[in-house]
Formats: C-alpha cells, sequence, structure tokens
C-alpha cells in the first residue's frame, strides 16, 4: 500500500506533550471538540467480524 | 483525553470507585506514576486492551452499556492499570485494585490469582524494596522478579516473537486479559503449552511469508500489530473466526488457523481493519450515516458505507497478498491460490464501484477511496486463467444474486403493475420499479464460492453451472438456490433474458409468482426475456 503524502493533518487536538496534571489545569473547552468526536464513536463501537475462510468473512 | 474524561465523570458520582480510593486518589496515583514513569506508564496505556477497558467503562458511565460486574470494580481497574506501570519502572506504591473472579490482571505484565474460589473483591497491591505483592483474603502472591515467566500465582501474558529476512516482530499471545475480547469482560481461558507451540510455529511461518511476500507490508505489521488473542477453536466447523474492534488498536482476535498461509492473509485482514479503524478516530472519511445501505460481497445483510469501506480496505490488503502468493507460487496450491486472488479481486471491484461514487465521501475520503481504486487497477492488470476468472465470476455472482433475492423487495404496486403488463401481453410499462432492502440474516445454504474452493482443492478442476435444476422444474418461490441456479445458467451461456436474472432477479420472480397465481402458466425464462429491457428503481 502506497504512504499519502504528508498533507493530511488531524482536526483532533494533540495532547503528546501535555500531562495528566496540565491536562487536568486546562480549560476543557480547549479539546472539548475533540473529545465530542471521539466520545461520538465510542458510544456507537464497531466490531469487525469474520467466519470462514478470507472470501467468505462478514466484514 | 479519555482517561481525562473517565476520571470527569467519576468525579460527578460518589460511588464511582467504591470500597476503592476515590477519584481524587485516582488522579494523584496516576499523575505521580506519571511523573515519575511517563515510559512506563504510555506503555500500559497505549496497550490495547486497556483502549478497550477504556471505551467500555465510558460506555456503562454514560449507561450506553450495562456492567457486568459492580461498576466500581470496571472504573477501579484504573487502579490495576497504575499498579501495572508502577510494577514494570519498579516504583514504589501502595495501592488497592479490584479483583475480578478472584484475579488481578495487571496490563502488559500478567495475571495474579488468588488460586481458588474467592469471594475477596479487592486486593491490596504493593511495590516495596524492589519486591511486588497482591494481597488477598487470604494468600499473598509475590509477582516473579521476572514476570515474562509463569509462577506461584502467577500467569504471565505471553510473547511471541518471530524473525525473517531481517523484519522483527513480536506480539502477546493474549489469553488472560478480561478486555482481550471485542467489549464485555471474559474469563482467563489458558492456552495449553503445546497450543502455544503450534501458535507461534504457524505466527513465524505466517511472518517468514509476509516478509519474503510482501517486505513493506510486513514492516507495518511489525509496527502496528501488538496483541492476537487466541478465540476458542470450533471442531465441527469448517470455517475461522477473526474479529478486532476499532477501540483496541494494534490488537486482533484470531482462531488458530490450518495453515500459515490462512494466518498470514488474516493477520493482514485484519490489520487493515485496524489501520482504517485507527484513521477513522482522527479523520473523517465520511459523513454521517444516513440509513442507505449496501451490498457487500462479503457478506448476507446490506452494509452502511462505513461498513462497505471497512470491508472494501481489508479485501483489498488481502486481494494483494493473495496476489504475490499466487504470482510465486508453483506447485498443487497455485489454482487454488489463483482463485482466492480472483474472487478477492471481484469482490473488491463490486464494492468499490459503490464506494467511489459516493456522495458521502469527505473530500480526504475521496483521496483515501482514489488510493484504494488505483491500487486495485494494478491488481486488476494481472491476467489470470480463463477458468479462474469464470470460477471467481461464478462465485461472486452466485452470491450477489442471492443476495438481491434475500434482500431485495419489489414493492406490490410495481409487481402488480408488471404482471398485469405481462398478462395482457403488453411490453413491460416505462414506470420505475419501486423496491427497497430489507435485512434477510444470515443465509443458512451453502455458498458457491465453498462449493468452488473444495473442488478446486480436490481435483483442481473449476465445477460447472448446473442448469438442469431450472429444467427440472420449479418448486418454490422461496428456493433462492433454484432461482440463483437460473440466473447462472442462463448468464454463464448468455442466454436470453440473463440480463434481467442477473441484475433484478427479485422482480423476475415476483412477476412470474403472479402470474402463477392470476392463473397463468408462465416460464420464468420468458418472464426474465420479457423484463430484459426494463430499468429499475
Amino acid at each position: 500500500m502506497d504512504d499519502l503524502s504528508g498533507d493530511v493533518q488531524s482536526d483532533l487536538i494533540d495532547l503528546t506533550e501535555i500531562s495528566m496534571d496540565d491536562l487536568r489545569q486546562c480549560d476543557p473547552r480547549i479539546f472539548a471538540e475533540s473529545l465530542d468526536r471521539i466520545l461520538q464513536q465510542i458510544e456507537k463501537p464497531r466490531f469487525n467480524l469474520g467466519t470462514g475462510p478470507p472470501g467468505q468473512r462478514i466484514d | 483525553m479519555l482517561l481525562f474524561h473517565l476520571l470527569g465523570l467519576c468525579g460527578q458520582r460518589p460511588d464511582a470507585f467504591g470500597p476503592l480510593p476515590g477519584t481524587e486518589q485516582a488522579w494523584k496515583a496516576l499523575t505521580a506514576v506519571q511523573q515519575r514513569a511517563a515510559a512506563d506508564l504510555d506503555v500500559v496505556l497505549m496497550h490495547p486492551q486497556v483502549g478497550t477497558w477504556l471505551a467500555g467503562t465510558l460506555r456503562m458511565l454514560k449507561d450506553v452499556a450495562r456492567p457486568r460486574a459492580p461498576l466500581w470494580s470496571e472504573t477501579g481497574w484504573l487502579y490495576a492499570l497504575i499498579f501495572a506501570a508502577a510494577v514494570r519502572a519498579g516504583l514504589p506504591i501502595r495501592t488497592r485494585v479490584p479483583v475480578r473472579d478472584g484475579a488481578v490482571l495487571l496490563p502488559t505484565l500478567g495475571l495474579v490469582s488468588a488460586g481458588h474460589d474467592s469471594s475477596c473483591d479487592v486486593a491490596e497491591a504493593e511495590v516495596r524494596g524492589g519486591r511486588a505483592t497482591v494481597t488477598f483474603e487470604d494468600r499473598q502472591v509475590v509477582l516473579p522478579a521476572d514476570p515474562s515467566r509463569d509462577g506461584p500465582g502467577w500467569w504471565a501474558l505471553r510473547r511471541m516473537e518471530a524473525q525473517a529476512g531481517g523484519e522483527r516482530i513480536e506480539v502477546w499471545l493474549d489469553d488472560i486479559d478480561p478486555y482481550r475480547d471485542l467489549a464485555d469482560a471474559i474469563t482467563p481461558d489458558r492456552l495449553t503449552p503445546d497450543s502455544v507451540a503450534r501458535w507461534s510455529a504457524l505466527f513465524g511461518e505466517a511472518w517468514q511469508i509476509l516478509c519474503e511476500r510482501w517486505p513493506a507490508y510486513a514492516r507495518c505489521v511489525a509496527a502496528g500489530l501488538k496483541s492476537i488473542s487466541p478465540l476458542p477453536i470450533d471442531p465441527e466447523a469448517n470455517v475461522i473466526r477473526s474479529a478486532s474492534t476499532a477501540d483496541a488498536f494494534g490488537a486482533v482476535l484470531l482462531e488458530q488457523p490450518v495453515d500459515s498461509s490462512m494466518l498470514a492473509v488474516t493477520v493482514v485482514h485484519e490489520m487493515q481493519h485496524v489501520l482504517l479503524g485507527g484513521l477513522l478516530r482522527m479523520i473523517p472519511l465520511h459523513t454521517a450515516d444516513d440509513g442507505r445501505r449496501f451490498y457487500a460481497p462479503w457478506r448476507d445483510d446490506p452494509r452502511p458505507l462505513s461498513g462497505l469501506h471497512q470491508g472494501a480496505y481489508a479485501f483489498l490488503g488481502m486481494s494483494e497478498l493473495w496476489r504475490r502468493l499466487y504470482e510465486s507460487s508453483t506447485g498443487p496450491d497455485t489454482r487454488s491460490l489463483g482463485f482466492e486472488f480472483a474472487y478477492a479481486r471481484r469482490q473488491t471491484g463490486m464494492a468499490m464501484r459503490v464506494l467511489s461514487r459516493s456522495p458521502a465521501l469527505t473530500g480526504i475520503g475521496h483521496r483515501f477511496v482514489e488510493g484504494m481504486v488505483d491500487h486495485l487497477r494494478v491488481m486488476n492488470a494481472v491476467r489470470l486463467p480463463v477458468e479462474l476468472e469464470r470460477a471467481a465470476w461464478l462465485a461472486v455472482a452466485s452470491h450477489r444474486t442471492v443476495w438481491r433475492l434475500r434482500n431485495v423487495t419489489v414493492e406490490p404496486e410495481s409487481v402488480a403493475r408488471l404482471t398485469g403488463d405481462w398478462l395482457a401481453g403488453r411490453a413491460p410499462g416505462s414506470e420505475p420499479v419501486r423496491a427497497r432492502l430489507t435485512d434477510a440474516g444470515t443465509y443458512p445454504g451453502v455458498h458457491r464460492a465453498t462449493v468452488i474452493r473444495q473442488q478446486i482443492a480436490r481435483d483442481a478442476t473449476v465445477p460447472t453451472v448446473d442448469c438442469t435444476a431450472w429444467a427440472a422444474g420449479y418448486t418454490d418461490p422461496g428456493d433462492h438456490h433454484w432461482w440463483s441456479e437460473l440466473a447462472l445458467g442462463l448468464a454463464d451461456r448468455r442466454l436470453p433474458g440473463w440480463h434481467a436474472m442477473l441484475r433484478d432477479p427479485s422482480l423476475v420472480r415476483e412477476v412470474f409468482v403472479a402470474a402463477r397465481a392470476a392463473g397463468a402458466n408462465p416460464d420464468p425464462v420468458g418472464v426474465a426475456v420479457w423484463l430484459g429491457g426494463l430499468g429499475s428503481a
């Protein structure tokens, strides 16, 4: 599979460099939108299920 | 972010942690471990099964899912997670952890067991003087200095390693984590040493296949696949099950396959799901589900666009590996491999035709799908023996025909109108035919692909279409197999009526049935020929 070119960015906030302690001090509105988007996916979970030899799956 | 949200929700409920330390203590413990052992905490937090726990517990806290145990024992697993990080780092800590079924799972490490049917639901967990202990009501377990090895009261989380072609991979072989399944917590199912040995051998061989045949993808798997959880083998079923969830990035559930080629293909398939699921967490590729459903060549039921996309992406990866296996094969399996490639390629192509035209794709979604189309175009340029292409066509056409017969219901007004035209000897009217999708569930019969596989494996021949079924006479309007055989028999020889039978088998059937009910003696092929030039809604 070829990689997509590197100009695609996620709208999700990047919390890589932020500790849990710092996060607790933050205004939650900063990441509210990102959290809401992920929570929508969490609340409607998607499972991939397969049965049978590949080609007879139920994805 | 999700962990932060979980603690926020717990803070709103006085009972969130039950007999365990409360939310404020949880915050303090978490931040303390992060300050002093950030790398070890990261390893634990990024463990796929922790993702399953986190998502599932959030659903429980939001009343979207019901806990099977007291809620506090679900939320309280956070303390087991913190303790696990502390054990990894050798960080002094003393805390309490929930006990489930007499045991405590420490993610990335192993399972501590009380050793008997224990009713205690909380244990004391401590790291002191370089020694980690978990104390139940009447037993203290000392974790081994090397937690990767079993010990008294301790089941290690096993690891599989493989190396081939300069590429190395390590994955967990998880038979103990309660969150190794798709959602709800389950009990451990410890593999025997023989079974572990079989898994390791198969995995090593599958890894070698992947590294030799598709090294670029092998590097992707090495980076992204973290955990394999064995599914119980069903000895009476000739099927292999596998699964994954977007909540657990890097984890797959697999039933032990019969051979390493199957394992390699299944790993690629599930890895494609893992990759796309991870991407979709970050970047929307579709707009919200509008309720429309589509035909997926690998499913018996109608699917939403997102499901079609997941399946198409997984099949795209699988097709590529089948191609490589076929092109490098010189032995007796060559025809079987060729069929699998041809079949998967056709299935992918059918799904891509719908996906690539969908107005529900976002701008980035279009770019992503264009990339898939480009890859498929390369695979479609590979020429295969005619009989294998024909076998693949038979398999795909059969599946689609049965699917339409089972899931597409022509509206009664359209059936009545066309039946009236037929009975009156008129050409079919040009009004659009109205139809709706239903969900007939799992097909109880045997799909043609299975029959084809068995015949190719048995004597390397490709089965012909049995047209005698329809020649022998019609018996039952619900006999999907009969109508499917009719459609394939006509289409395989391009006999009159084949186009309508493949395009709209439900319509042909319904008009035929209605005409018979009206006292006529229609010929199903004649009805198909008559409907030949009709457009459908």
